[in-house]
Formats: structure tokens, C-alpha cells, sequence
């Protein structure tokens, strides 16, 4: 633990929203919410406005301005959002003490308590609902967009395409998602690059030539293939290209089209009787499409043609085939007795047990070569037959045949050097089958290949990346009608995109701008196609597109129904939503089932279960997740060697999250799961590693230890919940050490949502006397000794101390590592209950539910609408947790009854 | 044999040879310059140590085999020998040659691109011959990596990076239309964004003055672009070998690694790139080399289990790939500046591995070289490894290159006091 990382703050959290929410907290836990205050100036106490003139105007007035702050103009005006947003901040101060200044006079707690009730009921009064800035498209929202809109399922934007910056927690928020010159570049270089997939430029069908491929023009790998007497030599049919396949070093076609293929092979047939095939050979040939690494299996290859070989001496064999852009020749002899590679070993060890069955002195020779050379004393580990691949080997092998002394008493089928030597084939092959493939090579059956003609284009042809483009251009552009001029047909063609595109109708005023930049484009000399190329390139950056909810008055059906898309799936609404927003259905209402003296916004309901995510995987999980919980920094720790947990662990603390919400959301279970589930999602070795969770069904079926399941946790123990989470620790450690204060501060603010404010800019850097300390506990004694710290790190400290008992990757443990102390995790809260460990602060957490339920609910909201919710918005979210505890109904009934509220509602 | 292809017709419209002229401040920049450009060669398999080290340290070094290629530079090049990353030893090796300790940190490269060559046509070029390995796949056989940790592609077609060097008559006439029709059409954009603008709320109205701020900038942008477009970015006598198509399965990796090593060289001559890496890949290609071929290929040459011919045949290749290097060498030698100084002596060369013996896939003791950018060669310098680690190497590289870093993945330390 080093001093320097203790005592580091975090600056960039927003005070604003740690004094809204502190303010809300601590209304929370008087549990005055709402029920006590009343909307009166008159009660007992004093007249408010005089109360605020007598203590705060005296400095926060129009000439002294102290803070920046003049109250005196803002009393008049309770309608202007900016008054309201300024009053959401005075409030907190005024009830919890902090101001006026202690030199200054102080007013009594009555007056204290008619202030706040007062501000309370004002801010009710004069509700301040929405408010979002318009909200440019995300990155991952925006490449979404992309792939959704124009069917372009595998688009990423290029490297270097901007970030967003991160506000209020998430990347997603009105004042976060900023436009720049940068990223309008980028957003032009993306609309450049869609319109090129959408309608590309024409090639020019190159004209027909006639290619020789001769055996040195062709790729030989491993020992795939070998030159023999001017021929190329084949004798495995392993379904490895690289080692068994060939095709032509140099030759790729640019033009989709026919092609005449014109292949010499022979057949080289061996002496021996027992080695004779008894079909033809089969010789196949594929289309290889080079961008297709060397390690692939050949069923990833479309096949050509099979021609049999049966003849020794060389013959012609000419078909017609389709080869598209930027493929090749692959050349495979389908049917060799021999294989091996690409997992096909086994093979290799029945097919030499056959060979040695017939042939002692062969399988003496082998013996010799291959169990001599075994450089490791240790059977059965690591072998290292480098020297035997190949040629290499086969001229050991040929060595060892001749020898007149050639030991062949271990020569028997039941000998234990025959069953190892078979084995090591079997485990082996990749090394002792390149080398066992001179065998054929020199004695057969092989095939040989004299010669490859391709002739061609004979025709071009469509290839699939041509295919890909008409299908697209159908969905998108619709056919051109004949019986329409070209005006006509754009001017169809736009009515039907542009809304799509834009998420919105559209008036025909934007509609004739950009049909008459088109038309103006034509009159220039440019094609029809030219004209639809410009034009998906200018609408791209419209911010039409680029932007969403952009129009006067309230929030309209289509608004709703981006909200809602966006934020279930980070996409755009799909038909449906825009069915029932053109419709206006999707702000339906009728009276409620439960309560049918309210109404229910129902179609809203049943759209948000539609497109609720269901997946782990699902783009909201991922992203909401990991930035509610910090969890995007996982990327960036790596642990210490110390702790044995990988890469690999990384990424599955990371899902272990990610499943964990979405069961929460998906079966509807309580928000005290949240805490203390009883269950987690992982693999069986990880639960085990981590969690010191030991499952004997699953120990005994191997297979599934690595698969990721439900796992059984005990309630009220260490683990389980959020807040015995191994990603949640790791985040919340360096990777090497454990940091309290991190701890802390990452459970006022994600877990019970009261964020600390950062220290003010003129407090000290602190440089505390650690001599001596030999826990954490004692490095951080300073925090609550000096004055400057103790306010905000006596609620900050506490709670990191209590998760100590977790080491930097979430693993129980009962001694600081250094100095071998017993760990004393235990604690005061803010309201005075004491702690021993976690498990207690979790029993605190679920008397305490709606704290945490607030928490989540806020941010689930900023996520979903861009923006911080203001006091009144933040009031109605109270009450949605309130009731949903009082009916005891669980996650996804929040979640609903979130997209439901007033607050979503709202622009 | 085809009649026509692209490649004639570039040679048909290209000008000879013309360099950012810059000759004429060349009298007022007489004083030692800080280098400009930066180049990792790496090879996928290793270099074979016992003929890569001299057996001697200092400057009067016996010449091992590996480097007897490039013996003519001997003052102009350092070996190092004892460092490593202490990274895991294993198939994945190779692809830390640049990142370090951990697969997939930010690279040696790409932090010196970050710092000089945000101005350049292509802040840094990422190269690849003799096949790729895993292709697509997640990290595949990259090494250069950014500092968000993305694997940056590899361009492996010596005549894709000839068209972006050496930009065609046709490809400038698109980009042009493309920058012309794309300024025309911003006004209408404009035109009904504007209009949307005046019905919105005030706040809305506000934001959206965050896009038309940014719309102006990139219209004059555009303006310089356009203007610029028809400038000679550069032009080169040079031509590809003309051929059906380009070198780039394993089997060809002889073939097109002096292409890439001519186009680099033309590159750092243009300044058109002043980071560039490249990988010597390879994989099991069993080659012919001097009109032989050699018994296996070149993957399973490097698991030599020590058998005297499997070395020899493995040398052979290596000693090939040095020839490349050496005529690499030479030119940029030979080759001068706009101050008329070699541009070996504005150039930091570094070839190294990330691969320490291919045999037993161990990545401890990586062959290290490096030639060019002023520095005091001639030596073998042996480094003991409990006190360096390759890394410390790569601090004095960046510091040489003007990238201010006190620390590369786990070394924290530099060369800096042995190699001045």
C-alpha cells in the first residue's frame, strides 16, 4: 500500500450531482420524504423569504454575489428551469448545516426545518419534469445505427473514431455527447465509407487471359506437398490446408467470372500390393479465397470440381467453374489413405498400425527413429521432435532400415514400444506425419499434379460481395420504376428512406433540399448511381441523423419510441415502434388493472418487456453494467502474479456481472438480491478458485467445470451480491494492493448513491507521518485526525475498511498480507450502527433496501435519459422504489415502472 | 498470361522521381538532427542465438554466421545480447516482440507514432510478408498495438502499399470528386439544417451551434484538402516487378520482403511514414533458397532439436532474411536527405524478435539489434539480465526518437548510459 495512491481524489465527479443526491439521501433516511412536508409559507417558523434574506442574501445578493450565487433575483422566478436547478442546490446546504458559514449567524433548527420544507414543497410545486440537451448518437449507439439501417451487420467505425466523454457515469448523456470538428470528420469519413458499400464504384471487367501454373508456382507448406520428376506431389488428404493442400503462390482472380480450368494429374501407384488403392484417386479442387488464413479446415472452401485420377501417365481434365474476386485454386486429393493434421491424429495412429501390422522391419525402422529420439527423460510430457519433421525424419527412417543391425526384437504388435509409437502418431502426428508422408511420397500411392490453366473471364459474374450489394440495394433503394423519370424515382426513394434514416416523418421541404442537390448533381454529367452515392453521404451527416429528439414541444411518440429502443438495445426503433409511434399508439393509456382509478400507459409496458434484454451479451447489459459499476476498468488491471487470476478470470468476473444483472432483471427477483442472492453466475473452477465454493455434482463431471452456470452461494456469507463480487473488488483494487478508500467511495456512490464530493481545490496535499503504520487502517488514521479529511472520509473510510476481508481479486482473507495481521474489518456507519464485516454491512444494506433501490433507479434513469434527474424527478423515482418494496415486487417491475414514469416521459 | 493489368497502367502515368524539396533550408540545418523516422523488423521464429551473438563483447567482435550478411555495416549497427521481457514462454511469444511483458500492451511502435506522427500522410505503417498468421483472428499475429490495446492491421500486399505511397492518377481523380461533390452538398445539408434549427427549443438551438461550429471547420478543411489534392504528394520511378498478382502467401515471404523493404525505404525517403514495422511471419513455407530446396519448411526447421542439419538448414533462411535487411541497410545508406546526410542517420532501426528459441518456445534472451540513428555503433554490447531488460532498450529508443518515457512495460531503468 503506498500513501501516494490513498490518498489520491478523484476531482472529475460532479459536485452537483453529489450534492442533489446527498440531499435526496439524507431525506431518505430522516424518511421525511414527502409525508411530513407541507406546501405552506406560513408555517411555523417564519416567513421563508425573510428568512432567506435575514441569513443568504446578505452575501448571495446581486453585488457581493458570494459564489457566484445572487438568491435576491432568483425568489421571483420559480419557473425558469435554471432557478429550479439553483434551488435543488441551496436546499442540501441549508438543512444539513453546511452553510450559512460557521462565522456567520446561524439560524435555529426550526427555521432550518421551515426552509426546507418549504424549498421542498416549491420544488414540488412548480415541477420540473425533462430537460435532456439534444443527444447526439453515441459511438456504440451510432455504429449500431449504421449496421441496422444499411444492413451491414460486421461494420466498425475506423480506428481513431472519438470517444465519448463520460458525465454523470455514463457516456451516453446530453452535456457529455459533444459535437466536434474531429468527429464530424469522422462521422464524413464513415458516410464515405457506407456510401461506398451501398453503392460501389464500378470495376472494369478485365479481359480474358490464360494463366500456366507450373508445380514451382505453387505453395508447398509443411509437407503438403513435395516436387517430384517435374510434378507436384500429394499424399495426404488431412483436412488442414496448410498441410496437406496446395494452391498457386501468386495467381488471384480480380474479376468475378467463369473460368475454364484445365487440370494435368496423374496417378503414381505403388509397388507393393498391399498399399494399392483400391478406388481412383480423387483429385479436388476448391476455391481458396485468400483472405483466409493457412490454418483453416477445407470444408471452409467451396468446392470446384472432383476429378478421378486413374491413369499413371498425365491427362487433361477441363471444366468450367466460378471464381469470384480475390480467390484462388485449392488443391486437395480427397481420398489418400494417408491423413493427419487439423486434428485428424488419430487417424494417423490406426492408419500405421495397419502399415506396421504388414511390415516388421518397417516398424522396427520407426521404432528406432521416433523412440530414440525422444529428448525428454519424461514419458508422456513434452517430446520434442522438432528433428524428426519432414524429410528430416524420412531420412532417419530410411537410415535405420538399412541398417543390418536394425533391432527388431521389440517388432511385435504387443511389444510396449509398439503401443508407445503408435501413440506418440496418434498425439504426435502433426510432426511424425509430415514425416511419414515421404513414405508415399517416394514409394505411393501419391498424386501427382503436372499443371493448372486457368482461362478466363469467360464471362463476369455476380460474386458474393456483388450479391451482398443488389440484395442491399433492394432492401434499401427499392427498384427503380421504369415509368418514373429519375427525379421521380429519387423523390419516391426519399420519401421512403429519409424518415427511416431520421427516426422521424419528414416535411417535404427536406425532402426537396435533398432531391434538388441530386438533380443538381446529375446536371453536372454524374450517373444515377453517383446521385444515390452523394446522397446517402450528405444524409449521414445531417444532424437529423446524427442527433435525436430534435424538434419543439413535448416529447412525441417518435421521441419515446427512440428513447425506449436506444435504451433497451443501443439501436435504432425497429418497425414495430415506429408502426405503433406513426399510429400514436405507443403512448397509449387505459385505466390500470390494479388501480383503475389510474391510467397505465400499457402499450409502453408491453414494448418495454419486448425489448428488455434478456442475453448477457445484450449491448445494454454491457454497457450500463460496466459503467455502473466501474467494471470497464477490469480491461486496464492486470493482477499480480501473486494472485494466480488471468486474462481469462478477468473476463469471466466481468460476465459473471453481466449474467448476474440479467437474471435479476429477467426473473423479476427482489432488489435485496441485488445484495445477498444466495446464487452467482460463473464456471465451477472459478467458483472454486475465487469463492472457495467446492459443488461435488459438478467436480464430477469434468466436462462442465468450465462452463458457465448458476451457482448455489449460501445466504448471509461473505460472497454473493454485489458486494462480495470478485470483478466489483478487483475494479475497486490496483490489481496489487487493496485501496479502502476507493472501496468506500465506490459504495456511497454506486451502491448506497451517496457520492462524496471531491475535496475542495485549497485543501493541502497531504503528507501524513505513516512511520510505524502497519496496516491500512493505521495508514489511514490521518484521513480522521486531520480535520480537512474527516468530514467526508469518516463516511468514505468505514466502508472500505469493512471490505478488507477482500484481497485485490475478491478473495476472502483473514490477514493483511504484508505485516500478517489479523484483518479488522470492522466499522461505524454514518447512522452509528457498528459493524463487524461484511456480512453485517450487507444485513445494514437490506434493512436499508431503498437506498440502495434509489440508487440503482437514478442511474438506470441518467443512463436511459441522458441526463441527471431533477429534484421533482428524482421524487417520483423514490416512490416507484417506495412501492415496489411496500407491493414486494421485484427488479423488472422497477425497470418497468422507470420507462413508465413521468421522468422518462419527458424530453 | 494476363495483357493488362492496374500496375501498367500506374506506370504509364507516373512522373519520375520528385521529394518534398527541402533542400533549400538545408545550409541552416548543419547540426546533428534528432531522428525522424523509426522501423522494427521482427521475425515470427527467432533468430538462431549461437549465430546471431558474437562470441566476443566490445567492438572487435568475430562476425557469426546470421550477421556475416550485413558485416559491411558493422559500424554502423549494435547487438545486444541478454534481454528479454520476461514475458511467458509459449506459442504466443512472437507477439510480444513490441508490446512487451503483456500480449497486447501498447507498443513500442505505436507510442513513438502517438508522439511524432500525427502530421505525417500515415502516422505508421504496420507490415507484414510471408503470410499471416491467424488471420482474423482476435489478436492473431499482430504486434503493434494502440493504447487502447487494438491490434492494428497488418497490410501484407506490396502493391496496395505502393498505391497509398505512391497515390495513382485515378485514385486522386476519385478523391477529388469525392471532396468536390462532398463540399457542394454540405451547403443543402446546411441548408435544411438550418431550418430545423429555428424550430427547436433554445437549449436544443444552443447544442446544435456545437454542429454548425464543427460543419464550418471541416468545410474549410475540405477547402485545403481540395486545394491540396492535386499537389505531387510523391512520386518514384520505382515499379513492383510486374506480376499477376502480389507475394503474399507464406511461401513467397523471399519475395516480397525486398519489395516491402524497397517501399519502406522510399517511404522514410518521402517522409511519408515515419513509424514503420514489419514481420518476417513465414509459417511452415519450405523455401528454395540459391536454387535448393530445403528439406522442410521453415516452421519445422525452427523445432531443430539441435540436429546439425536442421540448423544449417535453418541458417540458410535466416541468413537470407539478413540479405534483405543488408540491402535495406545499404540503400538507406546510400539514399540522402534533403541535408544530404544518409537517411540511416536520421533513421532508428531496431530488429529484434519476440521469440528467444523457437525449439523450445522459450522467450527468454531475444536477439536484439539496432542500426542507424546516429548512435555509437560497432559494438556487441552483452547485458546482464538480472539488471536489464529489453524494455530498457525500447526507453532509450523512445527517448532517441523524442518520445519523453521513463518506463516500457515492466523496465524502468534505459540504456541510456550504455548506449550513447
Amino acid at each position: 500500500m503506498t500513501s501516494a495512491t490513498v490518498f489520491t481524489h478523484d476531482r472529475t465527479r460532479n459536485i452537483q450531482l453529489a450534492c442533489v443526491l446527498i440531499l435526496a439521501f439524507s431525506l431518505a433516511f430522516q424518511s421525511v420524504s414527502g409525508e411530513d412536508t407541507v406546501a405552506n409559507e406560513n408555517t411555523v417558523g417564519g416567513h421563508p423569504q425573510k428568512t432567506l434574506n435575514k441569513y443568504c442574501v446578505e452575501c448571495h445578493n446581486a453585488e457581493v454575489k458570494e459564489g457566484d450565487l445572487d438568491l435576491d433575483s432568483k425568489l421571483s422566478d420559480w419557473s425558469s428551469p435554471t432557478n429550479l436547478k439553483l434551488w435543488e442546490k441551496v436546499l442540501p446546504v441549508i438543512s444539513d448545516g453546511s452553510m450559512p458559514p460557521a462565522e456567520k449567524p446561524q439560524p435555529s433548527d426550526t427555521e432550518r426545518k421551515m426552509l426546507a420544507k418549504w424549498l421542498d414543497s416549491s420544488l414540488r410545486e412548480n415541477k420540473s419534469f425533462g430537460g435532456t440537451l439534444a443527444r447526439r448518437l453515441s459511438k456504440e449507439e451510432y455504429q449500431n445505427t449504421i449496421r441496422i439501417l444499411f444492413d451491414l451487420p460486421k461494420y466498425t467505425v475506423p480506428l481513431g473514431f472519438p470517444d465519448d466523454s463520460t458525465r454523470h457515469g455514463f457516456n451516453n448523456t446530453g452535456e457529455g455527447l459533444i459535437m466536434s470538428p474531429t468527429l464530424l470528420g469522422a462521422y464524413i469519413k464513415v458516410a464515405n465509407q457506407v456510401a461506398d458499400e451501398l453503392v460501389p464504384v464500378k470495376k472494369i471487367a478485365e479481359e480474358s487471359s490464360t494463366r500456366v501454373l507450373k508445380p514451382d508456382d505453387m505453395v508447398a507448406n509443411y509437407a503438403a506437398a513435395a516436387k517430384y520428376n517435374n510434378a507436384l506431389r500429394f499424399a495426404s488428404s488431412g483436412t488442414q490446408i496448410m498441410r496437406s493442400c496446395s494452391w498457386p503462390k501468386r495467381m488471384t482472380v480480380n474479376t468475378s467470372g467463369i473460368y475454364k480450368i484445365t487440370v494435368r494429374a496423374s496417378s503414381f501407384l505403388p509397388r507393393s500390393r498391399n498399399l494399392m488403392p483400391k478406388e481412383p484417386m480423387l483429385l479436388e479442387l476448391r476455391a481458396r479465397d485468400l483472405a483466409v488464413g493457412e490454418r483453416e479446415m477445407l470444408h471452409r472452401f467451396r468446392l470446384l470440381k472432383t476429378i478421378s485420377v486413374a491413369s499413371e501417365s498425365p491427362q487433361d481434365v477441363s471444366f468450367e467453374a466460378e471464381l469470384y474476386e480475390g480467390e484462388t485454386i485449392l488443391v486437395h486429393w480427397n481420398n489418400s489413405p494417408l491423413s493427419y493434421g487439423g486434428g485428424q491424429n488419430r487417424n494417423l495412429g490406426k492408419h500405421v498400425r495397419k502399415r506396421f501390422e504388414n511390415d516388421k522391419r518397417f516398424l522396427a525402422a520407426w521404432q528406432k527413429v521416433v523412440l530414440e529420439n525422444s529428448h525428454d527423460p519424461k514419458e508422456g510430457t513434452l517430446f520434442n521432435y522438432g528433428d524428426l519433421r519432414g524429410m528430416s525424419g524420412w531420412e532417419q527412417f530410411k537410415k535405420a532400415i538399412q541398417d543390418k543391425d536394425l533391432d527388431m526384437s521389440h517388432a511385435t504388435m504387443d511389444s510396449v514400444q509398439t503401443k508407445k509409437l503408435i501413440a506418440l502418431f496418434a498425439s504426435q502426428g502433426n510432426v511424425l506425419g509430415e514425416a511419414f508422408a515421404y513414405d508415399y511420397f517416394e514409394k505411393g500411392p501419391a498424386l501427382d499434379l503436372h499443371e493448372i490453366r486457368v482461362e478466363g473471364p469467360l464471362r463476369s459474374v455476380d460474386g458474393p460481395q456483388d450479391e451482398e450489394v443488389k440484395k442491399r440495394q433492394r432492401r434499401l433503394f427499392d427498384v427503380p420504376n421504369e415509368a418514373l423519370s429519375k427525379e421521380g424515382n429519387v423523390a419516391k426513394l426519399l420519401e421512403d428512406l429519409l424518415p427511416k434514416i431520421f427516426r422521424k416523418p419528414v416535411k417535404s421541404r427536406t425532402i426537396d433540399v435533398y432531391l434538388k442537390m441530386v438533380t443538381e448533381h446529375w446536371s453536372k454529367g454524374y450517373s444515377y448511381e453517383s446521385g444515390l452515392h452523394l446522397l446517402i453521404r450528405s444524409i449521414l451527416i445531417s444532424p437529423r441523423f446524427l442527433y435525436r429528439s430534435l424538434d419543439d414541444g413535448p416529447m412525441d411518440d417518435y421521441d419515446l419510441a427512440a428513447r425506449l429502443s436506444y435504451f433497451l438495445t443501443q439501436g435504432p426503433p425497429d418497425k414495430i415502434l415506429i408502426d405503433l409511434a406513426r399510429r400514436g399508439r405507443l403512448s397509449a393509456v387505459r385505466p390500470s388493472e390494479v388501480d383503475p382509478s389510474k391510467l397505465e400507459y400499457w402499450v409502453l409496458r408491453r414494448e418495454a418487456k419486448r425489448l428488455m434484454p434478456t442475453s448477457h451479451s445484450a449491448p445494454m447489459v454491457q454497457s450500463f453494467t460496466s459503467q455502473w459499476l466501474g467494471t470497464r476498468r477490469l480491461d486496464s488491471i492486470m493482477p499480480d502474479a501473486v494472485f494466480n487470476f488471468t486474462a481469462d478470470d478477468l473476463d469471466l468476473a466481468k460476465r459473471e456481472v453481466e449474467y448476474f444483472f440479467t437474471e435479476m432483471l429477467k426473473t423479476n427477483r427482489p432488489m435485496t438480491d441485488f445484495i445477498d442472492p444466495g446464487f452467482t453466475f460463473t464456471t465451477p473452477a472459478f467458483a472454486e478458485k475465487i469463492y472457495q465454493v467446492e459443488d461435488d455434482k459438478t467436480k464430477a463431471k469434468k466436462d462442465s467445470e468450465n462452463k458457465f452456470q448458476k451457482i448455489t452461494l449460501a445466504r448471509d456469507g461473505r460472497y454473493g451480491g454485489l458486494l462480495g463480487m470478485s470483478a466489483v473488488m478487483t475494479t475497486t483494487a490496483n490489481g496489487v494492493d487493496t485501496q479502502p478508500v476507493l472501496r468506500g467511495v465506490w459504495v456511497l456512490e454506486n451502491i448506497l448513491g451517496m457520492p462524496v464530493p471531491p475535496p475542495p481545490d485549497d485543501v493541502p496535499a497531504l503528507t501524513p507521518d505513516t512511520q510505524g503504520a502497519k496496516t491500512p487502517r493505521d495508514l489511514l488514521a490521518a484521513h480522521t485526525t486531520k480535520k480537512s479529511c474527516m468530514s467526508c472520509h469518516r463516511k468514505i473510510d468505514p466502508l472500505g475498511f469493512v471490505l478488507e476481508h477482500f484481497d485485490p481479486v475478491g478473495r476472502w482473507r483473514d490477514k493483511w498480507p504484508e505485516s500478517g495481521t489479523i484483518i479488522d474489518a470492522s466499522a461505524t456507519l454514518q447512522d452509528g450502527t457498528k459493524v463487524e464485516d461484511v456480512i453485517e454491512l450487507k444485513r445494514w444494506v437490506l434493512t436499508n433496501i431503498d437506498l440502495f433501490s434509489r440508487c440503482l433507479a437514478v442511474k438506470l434513469m441518467i443512463y436511459a435519459t441522458g441526463r441527471e434527474p431533477s429534484y421533482i424527478e428524482v421524487k417520483e423515482i423514490e416512490d416507484i422504489v417506495k412501492s415496489n418494496r411496500e407491493n414486494k415486487h421485484g427488479f423488472q417491475d422497477i425497470f418497468v415502472d422507470l420507462i413508465l414514469s413521468e421522468t422518462f416521459r419527458s424530453k | 498470361m494476363k495483357t493488362t493489368n492496374r500496375r501498367r497502367i500506374l506506370v504509364s502515368t507516373m512522373a519520375t522521381i520528385g521529394l518534398p524539396s527541402l533542400e533549400s533550408f538545408a545550409e541552416n540545418q548543419k547540426s546533428i538532427a534528432k531522428p525522424k523516422t523509426f522501423v522494427a523488423v521482427g521475425s515470427f521464429f527467432g533468430w538462431y542465438r549461437k549465430e546471431f551473438y558474437p562470441k566476443e563483447i566490445g567492438k572487435n567482435y568475430t562476425i557469426p554466421k546470421i550477421i556475416a550478411p550485413i558485416a559491411d555495416h558493422r559500424n554502423d549497427f549494435t547487438i545486444f545480447s541478454g534481454l528479454d521481457h520476461r514475458a511467458k514462454n509459449g506459442h504466443v511469444g512472437w507477439v510480444n516482440f513490441l508490446c512487451g511483458k503483456n500480449l497486447g500492451d501498447y507498443s513500442l511502435d505505436q507510442r513513438i507514432a502517438d508522439k511524432i506522427g500525427q502530421k505525417s500522410r500515415f502516422p505508421s505503417l504496420q507490415l507484414a510478408v510471408g503470410g499471416v498468421e491467424n488471420e482474423g483472428g482476435s489478436i492473431g499475429g499482430r504486434t503493434s498495438f494502440t493504447q487502447q490495446k487494438i491490434p492494428l492491421p497488418m497490410m501484407r500486399r506490396p502493391s496496395v502499399l505502393y498505391s497509398q505511397l505512391f497515390v495513382s492518377e485515378s485514385d486522386k481523380k476519385r478523391a477529388e470528386y469525392i471532396l468536390r461533390s462532398g463540399k457542394s452538398s454540405l451547403d443543402y445539408v446546411l441548408d435544411d439544417a438550418k431550418y430545423l434549427q429555428r424550430n427547436v427549443s433554445q437549449a436544443d438551438r444552443n447544442k446544435l451551434d456545437e454542429y454548425f461550429h464543427s460543419l464550418r471547420s471541416v468545410e474549410k478543411r475540405l477547402n485545403q484538402k481540395i486545394e491540396s489534392v492535386n499537389d505531387v504528394i510523391a512520386q518514384t520511378d520505382y515499379r513492383l516487378p510486374d506480376s499477376d498478382s502480389d507475394p503474399i502467401s507464406s511461401s513467397m515471404m523471399m519475395e516480397a520482403a525486398p519489395l516491402m523493404y524497397d517501399l519502406m525505404a522510399l517511404a522514410i525517403q518521402t517522409e511519408a511514414a515515419p513509424v514503420m514495422s514489419l514481420m518476417l511471419n513465414g509459417l511452415g513455407a519450405v523455401f528454395t533458397i540459391d536454387g535448393e530446396a530445403l528439406k522442410v519448411g521453415y516452421h519445422s526447421l525452427s523445432h531443430h532439436g539441435n540436429k546439425p542439419e536442421m540448423i544449417r538448414d535453418l541458417l540458410k533462411i535466416e541468413c537470407e532474411l539478413m540479405k534483405h535487411f543488408n540491402d535495406f541497410l545499404t540503400q538507406l545508406k546510400e539514399k540522402k536527405d534533403a541535408q544530404g546526410k544518409p537517411l540511416l542517420d536520421s533513421t532508428v532501426v531496431l530488429l529484434g524478435t519476440g521469440m528467444g528459441d523457437a525449439s523450445r518456445h522459450a522467450n527468454d534472451n531475444l536477439p536484439a539489434l539496432v542500426a542507424g540513428g546516429g548512435f555509437d555503433h560497432g559494438s556487441h554490447v552483452s547485458l546482464d539480465p538480472n539488471e536489464y531488460l529489453l524494455g530498457d532498450l525500447y526507453i532509450t529508443l523512445m527517448n532517441k526518437m523524442g518520445v519523453k518515457a521513463n518506463s516500457f512495460s515492466n523496465a524502468s531503468r534505459s540504456l541510456n548510459e550504455v548506449f550513447v
